[in-house]
C-alpha cells in the first residue's frame, strides 16, 4: 500500500466489488464440501475458517483478494471481515503466492535450544531465501514459524502435511532434492488434507 | 397513571460510597451517577462493550457477610463489568492510578506524537487522558511502529495507521450501527490495523461517523484536514437541512465560513450519528456559486441590482395576478418562510397556485383521501417495534437516519423487518423477508399483503375494498410481480401492529398511489402505523402550512408552458433536478412571462429568470423546520447572512408590506406566534415554548 | 517412581488406533457403563476423581461438567481444546495420533453427562496427522453407532465434528478458541464476571463444556474404574490426582512424553528422559513456555503437583517441560520466549499488544549488546504492567517467564548489559543467536 500513500494523493480508491462482480472459481467438489460444512454449524459464519482452507486449495495455495471475495460471497459475509479473519491466522497464505513447497521451520524454544537457526542459515545458503521468501523458480518458500509442538523431534520442520525431525543439514539437503523431484504441490495438498478432515464419512 | 416500570436495583459501593444502581448497569456508567468519571478509549455507550483498551481498569471487590471487602486479585475493566449486589468498586486507588499510567504509556510508545499537525489535537481523548492520567515522560527508546501516513481511504476519510490505538470503535461502528461491515481488523498483534477490504474505497453511507468516534487522529476528515485547529473554531448547534430527517448537528465555523459538521445528540432523531450526505453536504455554504446580491435580467445577462428594484419588478408581475400567477417550491425553507410565502400568495396576490411537491402523481394525497395521517410513527418509536414493513424505498439512501433506527430495532431488539423493493437495498442485509418485485408492481404486492390478511379473517375492510383486492391472491401476485407466493405469506404473518415505512417517492411510481392506499389500509387492519415519509428538509412543514386548493405542480407547469401564466416564482427549488419531465420544465420556464428565481446557490433555472432573489442559507437565519416525523426544530442563526441575502420570510414580508401597509414582522419568532394562532398544531412550537429537542406535532 | 502409563498404555500399539483394537483393550466399556448411569452420577464420579483441567490452569473438571444447565432448553455443546500450542508441549498431539478413540469416547461420555447434542474438536491446523487419526476414529465410531443417531440404542443423538485452526497460539485460550470456531478472528471473549460462563453461554450463546484433550481422555478411566480409584493415583500430593503427561524436551538425551503420577519428583522426569545432554543442568521450564523458569537446585527438590510446584515458584502448566543445560544463555532463551509471545499476541488489548512488543525490543537490544542501565527495572515494570492487566491470560503468560528469569538469573542479564555479550560462551550457544 505504500506507493499510494503520499499526502496530497487523490482520495480515490478501487471500489469494493459488488456481489455481481465477484468471480466464482470454486470447483463442484469444493461446492459439495462447502454444502456439507454448512450443516455442521448453526451459523454460516462458522464456515469461514474451513472455507478459507477450501479457497486456499482452489486458488493454488494462495488466498488472493479474489479468493477472499469468493469466500465472503459464498458465506454472505463482508469482504473486510473475511480478509480480517484470513490475515489473523498464520497458516493462510495471504501475503503473497507461496512456492509449491512451503518449508516451515520451527524456531521456537526447544528447536531453538537444539540449533534450529543453524538450519535456517543452511536453507538460506542452499536456496538463497530467508523467512517469508520464495525462490525465483517458484518451488520453495521458507518460513520461520512458532512452536509446531513436536519438541521431542527438535529441530523440527513441517513441509505440507508432513513433519520431519529431528532434521540436520544432510536430511534437509536430501529433502529438498526429493521435493524438487515431486510434482505435487505440498501447499495445495496440505489445504486439501485440511478440508478433508472436516468432512464426515456420510458426506463424502 | 401508567404503572411505574420496576427496575431491579443492586446495592454497590463506589469508593466506599453506597449507591443503588440498576442491576447489570456497566460500572463505567454507574460511576457517573456520583459525578465520577472513568477514562475510556474503546468504550462507546452506543456500542457493545469490548474491554480492549484496558484504560478503564478499576479495582473491584465483593462485600463479604462479615462486612469486609474481598478484592479480586486482578483489576477489572469497568466498561464490561455489570453491577451486581455487594460489589465494591474503587476508582481512585494507587493501583488504579499506576495501571492507567501503564496503559497510557503502552498506547503512547507507538503513537507518533505528531499532535502539532494532527487534526485531532485539542479535542483528542488520547491527549486528554494523557494529560490527566498519563505519565509525563516516556521510557521508550526503541523504534516506533511505522505505517503509511495519510492514507486516502475514501473521498471523505483519511487513515493514519500510525496514530491508531486499535480500539476498534470504527470497526464496531460499521458492524453494529451502519451494518455495512466495511471496516475490519487485519493482521494481528502489534500489526493489527483497521482497514477496508484490501484498503479499497470506504463506501459506507455513514463513514463520517468513524471520524468523530475515533479517539485519536487515525481517522480524519479529508474535507477538514489541516483547515483549522479545533480551538480556533466556533461551534453552534444547528439542524441539518440536507434531507427531511432533521439531524441535530454541531456547526463549526471560522471567520464566517462553515468548516465542518459534527453529529449532535438528539435521542429522538439521530441519536448522535450523521450520514455522509449531511455531514459532507454543507459545502454549499462556502460555494462560489452562492447568490449574494439581487439580479435582474438585462437582455441576455443577469446583472446585479438592489432589492428595491427586484421587489418592484416582482410586485409588478404578481400583484393582482390571481390565477395567472403561481409559486413552486418551499419544501427546503423554514416554517416561517413557507407561512409567509403562503400569506403573500393567497392574501396579497390572490392566488392559491402554490405547490412544493414534484412527484409524478399528485392528484390524490392518500392520507387525505382515506382520512389518515401519512406520518404515524416517530423515528424513535421504530426502535421498539417488533416488526416492520419497509416498502418501495432504499431507506439508507432516502432517509439514512430512519434506516439506522430500523436497523437498530433489528440489531438490538430483534425486530423482524420485511423489505419490499424492486432493487437490492442496504436493508436486505438484516431483512427477515425480502419481497423483490418487478418495478411497477408495487400495488399488486401491497394489495396482495392486504388481501392475505383479509382472507385469513384477520381483518375487516369495506366491501368495496374487499372486492377490489380479492383478485390479488398470493399466486396471482407472484405472476404479476415475481414475488414468490410463499414469501408473501410469511411477510403477511409478520405485519400485526407493524409500522409501515415508505416514502413520498412512491408517488413517482405508476401504481404508487394504489400501493399507498393498500398500505394505508394494511396499517388500519393490522393496527399498524402508516408512514409515507417526505424527503425534503421542511416538506412536512410546507404541507401543513401550505394550501391545497389551487393548481398543483403539474398544472402550474403546464399552464406556464402553454403561456397561460403571467408570472412564476421558484422558491428555493430547482425543478430541473426534481421534476420527472425535464422538457416540460424547460417549456414552462421559457414561456412564462416573468420568472422570479429565489435561492441560495446558482441553479439551472436562473438561465430563464427575470429576477433573482438571493436568500440566505438555513444556518444564516433563525427559523424552524418540520422534519420527517413532524418534529419542529429551531435553528438559530450561526453565521451572518452573506452579501445582501435575506431570509425568505423577510423577503415575502417586505413585499407584502409594500402592497398592503401593516406592522411588519420583525423576527421569525413573531411569525411562529402567528403560525400557532392560525394553526393550533404548532401551538407547542412557539419560540418561548419550543424545547431544545424539538416539538413533535401529533 | 517410574512412568505410570494409563492413557498411554497402548500408545505404541497401532491396533489401538482402530475401533476393534481399541475395544479389544476394554475400549468403550466406559461409555457403555456411563450411558446407563444417571447424568449426575457420571458427574459425581468425575468429582470423586479429583480430576483437574490438564490444559494448564488446573481448574476442577467436575465443576465445569456440573455447570451445564440440567434443564435443557437449547442445544448443548461439548468442545475439546486440541489447540495445543504451548511451546514445549506435545502430549495432546501424541494422544490424538495414537489414542484417538480415548478422546472420542471421553467426549461422548462428557456429552452424555451434559446432555449435549454436538461436539467439536478444535485442533490446531499444524496437527494434520492428529486430525487424520481422529477423522478415521470418528468415522469408525459413526459406522458402529457410537456417534450419530441413537447411540447404543439409547435414543440419544450426538454428533462429533472436527474444526481445524489455522495457526494462532491465542486460539488455545478457551474463549478465543470459541471465537475462532465461530468463524471470527481468534480473539478472546468477555469472561465471568463480565459475561456468563461458557457453561451457560458459550458457543453461539449456548451451554458449552470445554476441556483439554488429556482431560477428556481421563474420563473413560474414571468411569471404568471409578472416581475413587482414579483419586488414589497421586494421593501423595495435596490436591492433584491421577496421572499427568509431561512432554520433555530441550537438552535431554531421550525427549518424549512421559506419563507419571502426581507426586513424582521433577528430577525423576529428567531421568526418564535420559538425563541432560551436553553438559550439566542449568535450568528448567517445567510446564510450558509461560510458566516461570526454575534453577537446577529447584529441579532437585520440586515435586510435581499443582500446589507442590508453587513451592519452587512455578507451575505444572500444560506439562511442557524443557530442560536447559549449562551452555544455555538465559537472556537469549528469554528473548526467544518474548519473540514467541510478541508474534502470537492477538492484538486485542493494549498491555499485551504493546507490552509484548516492547519487551521483545528491549531484550533484542540487550541481546545485540546494546543493553542500557535501567533495562532490567524497565522490563520488570513492563511485566507488572502486563500481568493481570491484559484481557486474557496470554498477557500474563508473556510476562511471567520474563519476570521469573529476571528474578532467578538476574546476574546473566546484568552481565549481558554491562559487557555487551553473554555470560555463557560455548559452541552450542552460538547456534542459538541468529
Amino acid at each position: 500500500m505504500s506507493e499510494l500513500t503520499q499526502i496530497g494523493s487523490i482520495n480515490e480508491r478501487p471500489r469494493i466489488p459488488t456481489r455481481d462482480e465477484v468471480e466464482l472459481n470454486f470447483s463442484d467438489k469444493a461446492i459439495t464440501e462447502l454444502e456439507a460444512l454448512k450443516t455442521h454449524y448453526p451459523e454460516l459464519k462458522a464456515c469461514i475458517l474451513p472455507t478459507l482452507w477450501i479457497a486456499q486449495r482452489e486458488y493454488g495455495g494462495f488466498l488472493s483478494g479474489e479468493a477472499i471475495a469468493e469466500v465472503a460471497y459464498r458465506l454472505q459475509r463482508s469482504y473486510a471481515e473475511v480478509e480480517g479473519v484470513a490475515t489473523f491466522y498464520s497458516m493462510y497464505n495471504t501475503a503473497h503466492k507461496p512456492g509449491k513447497h512451503k518449508i516451515e521451520l520451527c524456531t521456537c524454544l526447544s528447536c531453538h535450544l537444539c540449533g534450529t537457526y543453524r538450519l535456517r542459515d543452511f536453507l538460506k545458503e542452499k536456496l538463497g531465501i530467508g523467512h517469508g521468501e520464495t525462490t525465483a523458480d517458484g518451488l520453495f518458500t521458507v518460513e520461520e514459524v512458532e512452536c509446531l509442538d513436536a519438541c521431542d523431534r527438535a529441530p523440527v520442520i513441517q513441509v505440507g502435511d508432513t513433519y520431519h525431525g529431528p532434521v540436520d543439514e544432510g536430511y534437509l539437503s536430501k529433502l529438498i532434492d526429493d521435493l524438487r523431484a515431486n510434482p505435487e504441490s505440498t501447499v495445495v495438498k496440505m489445504a486439501d488434507e485440511m478440508v478433508k478432515v472436516h468432512i464426515r464419512a456420510s458426506e463424502r | 397513571m401508567a404503572a411505574a416500570v420496576q427496575i431491579e436495583t443492586v446495592n454497590i459501593t463506589i469508593n466506599d460510597i453506597e449507591i443503588a444502581v440498576p442491576k447489570g448497569e456497566l460500572i463505567v456508567e454507574a460511576v457517573k451517577r456520583l459525578g465520577l468519571e472513568i477514562p475510556i478509549f474503546c468504550y462507546h455507550p452506543r456500542m457493545k462493550p469490548v474491554g480492549m483498551c484496558r484504560m478503564c481498569i478499576v479495582e473491584v471487590g465483593f462485600k463479604q457477610p462479615d462486612g469486609t471487602v474481598r478484592k479480586m486479585p486482578k483489576p477489572q475493566a469497568a466498561c464490561t463489568l455489570p453491577a451486581s449486589e455487594g460489589m465494591a468498586v474503587y476508582t481512585d486507588t494507587e493501583m488504579v492510578h499506576r495501571d492507567r499510567k501503564g496503559v497510557l504509556e503502552f498506547l503512547l510508545i507507538n503513537h507518533p506524537l505528531d499532535c502539532p499537525i494532527c487534526d485531532r489535537g485539542g479535542e483528542c481523548p488520547l491527549q486528554n487522558n494523557t494529560l490527566f492520567y498519563g505519565p509525563s515522560t516516556s521510557r521508550y527508546v526503541e523504534l516506533k511502529r511505522h505505517a503509511p501516513k495519510a492514507f486516502p481511504l475514501s473521498k471523505y476519510v483519511t487513515l493514519d495507521l500510525e496514530r491508531c490505538i486499535q480500539c476498534g470503535r470504527c470497526v464496531r461502528f460499521t458492524e453494529e450501527i451502519s451494518g455495512d461491515s466495511e471496516l475490519a481488523f487485519r493482521f494481528r498483534g502489534a500489526n493489527m490495523q483497521p482497514s477496508t477490504f484490501e484498503l479499497r474505497d470506504f463506501e459506507s453511507k455513514f463513514s463520517g461517523n468513524v471520524i468523530e468516534i475515533c479517539p485519536v487522529g487515525a481517522l480524519t476528515s479529508a474535507k477538514y484536514r489541516f483547515r483549522a485547529r479545533p480551538w480556533d473554531l466556533e461551534t453552534k448547534p444547528a439542524v441539518c437541512t440536507v434531507c427531511s430527517n432533521g439531524c441535530n448537528v454541531w456547526f463549526d465555523y471560522r471567520v464566517g465560513k462553515m468548516v465542518r459538521i459534527n453529529g449532535r445528540t438528539n435521542e429522538g432523531v439521530n441519536e448522535e450519528w450523521t450520514c455522509d450526505k449531511g455531514k459532507f453536504g454543507h459545502e454549499f455554504y462556502n460555494s462560489e456559486d452562492r447568490l449574494l446580491t439581487p439580479l435582474v435580467r438585462e437582455g441576455d445577462q443577469l446583472v446585479p441590482t438592489d432589492w428595491a428594484r427586484v421587489y418592484s419588478d416582482v410586485i409588478r408581475a404578481f400583484a393582482n395576478g390571481g390565477d395567472k400567477v403561481a409559486a413552486l417550491g418551499g419544501a427546503a425553507n423554514s416554517n416561517e418562510d413557507v407561512f409567509m410565502l403562503n400569506r403573500l400568495m393567497t392574501g396579497i396576490f390572490g392566488t392559491k397556485n402554490l405547490d412544493h411537491r414534484f412527484e409524478r402523481n399528485l392528484v390524490t394525497g392518500v392520507g387525505e383521501k382515506l382520512g389518515v395521517s401519512e406520518v404515524q410513527s416517530t423515528i424513535a418509536s421504530l426502535e421498539d417495534a417488533p416488526s416492520m414493513l419497509v416498502f418501495g424505498t432504499s431507506l439508507a439512501d432516502e432517509l439514512p437516519i430512519v434506516f439506522l433506527r430500523v436497523r437498530k430495532a433489528w440489531f438490538k431488539n430483534g425486530a423482524k423487518v420485511v423489505v419490499a423493493h424492486h432493487a437490492p437495498t442496504d436493508a436486505d442485509s438484516f431483512a427477515e423477508v425480502i419481497l423483490r418485485y418487478k418495478e411497477g408492481t408495487e400495488a399488486a404486492v401491497a394489495s396482495g399483503l392486504l388481501s392475505l390478511l383479509v382472507s385469513a379473517g384477520k381483518a375487516q375492510v369495506p366491501a368495496a375494498t374487499a372486492d377490489a383486492i380479492k383478485p390479488f391472491t398470493p399466486e396471482h401476485v407472484e405472476q404479476l410481480s415475481g414475488v414468490p407466493a410463499e414469501k408473501l405469506r410469511v411477510a403477511a404473518e409478520l405485519l400485526e401492529g407493524a409500522p409501515i415505512i415508505t416514502t413520498r417517492s412512491m408517488y413517482n411510481q405508476a401504481s404508487g398511489v394504489d400501493a399507498l392506499e393498500a398500505l394505508a389500509g394494511l396499517a388500519m387492519v393490522t393496527n399498524g402505523k402508516f408512514n409515507c415519509y417526505s424527503l425534503q428538509a421542511n416538506a412536512e412543514g410546507a404541507t401543513l402550512l401550505g394550501t391545497k386548493e389551487g393548481m398543483h405542480t403539474h398544472q402550474i407547469l403546464n399552464a406556464a408552458a402553454a403561456g397561460e401564466l403571467k408570472a412564476l416564482w421558484l422558491v428555493n427549488v430547482d425543478p430541473f433536478a426534481l421534476y420527472p419531465d425535464r422538457e416540460l420544465v424547460q417549456q414552462a420556464l421559457e414561456n412564462v412571462e416573468f420568472l422570479a428565481v429565489q435561492g441560495t446557490v446558482a441553479s439551472e433555472a436562473m438561465h430563464y429568470a427575470s429576477v433573482v432573489l438571493p436568500q440566505c442559507a438555513p444556518a444564516e437565519m433563525d427559523g424552524t423546520y418540520t422534519n420527517v416525523e413532524r418534529r419542529v426544530q429551531r435553528m438559530r442563526p450561526v453565521l451572518k447572512p452573506k452579501g445582501s441575502t435575506k431570509p425568505g420570510w423577510n423577503i415575502f414580508s417586505e413585499i407584502a408590506v409594500r402592497l398592503r401597509p401593516a406592522t411588519p414582522f420583525f423576527n421569525p419568532g413573531e411569525v411562529m406566534a402567528e403560525i400557532a394562532k392560525e394553526n393550533p398544531a404548532f401551538e407547542g412550537a412557539t419560540y418561548d415554548k419550543l424545547p431544545a429537542e424539538g416539538f413533535v406535532i401529533r | 517412581m517410574a512412568e505410570r502409563k494409563l492413557l498411554f498404555e497402548h500408545t505404541h500399539d497401532p491396533a489401538f488406533r482402530t475401533l476393534d483394537g481399541y475395544k479389544a483393550t476394554g475400549g468403550y466399556q466406559a461409555l457403555e457403563k456411563a450411558i446407563k448411569m444417571d447424568r449426575q452420577a457420571v458427574i459425581d464420579e468425575v468429582k470423586a476423581s479429583g480430576l483437574r483441567g490438564r490444559g494448564g490452569a488446573g481448574f476442577p473438571t467436575w465443576i465445569k461438567w456440573n455447570g451445564i444447565p440440567k434443564d435443557k432448553k437449547t442445544t448443548h455443546y461439548v468442545l475439546c481444546n486440541a489447540d495445543e500450542g504451548e511451546p514445549g508441549t506435545f502430549k495432546d498431539k501424541q494422544l490424538m495420533e495414537t489414542c484417538p478413540f480415548l478422546l472420542v469416547e471421553g467426549m461422548t461420555i462428557a456429552g452424555h453427562a451434559t446432555n449435549a447434542d454436538q461436539g467439536f474438536i478444535y485442533i490446531r491446523g499444524e496437527f494434520i496427522d492428529a486430525a487424520r487419526a481422529l477423522r478415521s476414529a470418528i468415522d469408525e465410531a459413526y459406522a458402529a453407532g457410537l456417534l450419530g443417531k441413537n447411540i447404543m440404542g439409547t435414543g440419544w443423538n450426538f454428533d462429533l465434528d472436527i474444526h481445524l485452526g489455522a495457526g494462532s497460539y491465542e486460539c488455545g485460550e478457551e474463549s478465543a478458541l470459541m471465537s475462532s470456531l465461530m468463524g471470527e478472528r481468534g480473539m478472546p471473549r468477555l469472561k465471568f464476571p463480565h459475561a456468563p460462563l461458557p457453561t451457560v453461554a458459550g458457543l453461539w450463546e449456548r451451554p458449552t463444556l470445554i476441556n483439554n484433550v488429556e482431560t477428556y481422555c481421563c474420563a473413560p478411566f474414571i468411569i471404568k474404574n471409578g472416581g475413587e480409584w482414579y483419586a488414589s493415583l497421586g494421593a501423595s500430593t495435596k490436591n492433584s490426582r491421577g496421572t499427568k503427561i509431561f512432554s520433555v524436551s530441550g537438552h535431554v538425551n531421550k525427549p518424549g512424553n512421559f506419563e507419571i503420577e502426581f507426586g513424582t519428583p521433577l528430577k525423576e522426569l529428567l531421568e526418564m528422559a535420559g538425563g541432560v545432554k551436553g553438559g550439566k543442568l542449568k535450568a528448567c521450564v517445567p510446564g510450558g513456555s509461560s510458566v516461570p523458569i526454575i534453577t537446577a537446585e529447584d529441579v532437585d527438590r520440586a515435586i510435581i503437583g499443582y500446589e507442590e510446584m508453587s513451592e519452587v515458584k512455578s507451575m505444572v502448566g500444560s506439562g511442557g517441560c524443557m530442560f536447559l543445560n549449562e551452555h544455555t544463555c538465559i537472556v537469549t532463551f528469554i528473548w526467544r520466549t518474548a519473540l514467541f509471545y510478541a508474534n502470537e499476541s492477538c492484538g486485542k488489548c493494549t498491555p499485551c499488544r504493546e507490552g509484548t512488543r516492547w519487551m521483545l525490543q528491549i531484550l533484542d537490544r540487550i541481546r545485540r549488546g546494546n543493553g542500557q542501565k535501567g533495562d532490567i527495572e524497565l522490563l520488570k515494570d513492563i511485566c507488572s504492567q502486563i500481568d493481570g492487566r491484559s484481557f486474557c491470560g496470554l498477557g500474563d503468560a508473556a510476562a511471567w517467564p520474563v519476570a521469573a528469569a529476571l528474578r532467578v538469573f538476574p546476574h546473566e542479564f546484568e552481565y549481558f548489559i554491562e559487557n555487551g555479550k553473554s555470560m555463557v560462551e560455548s559452541e552450542p550457544t552460538l547456534a542459538m543467536a541468529p
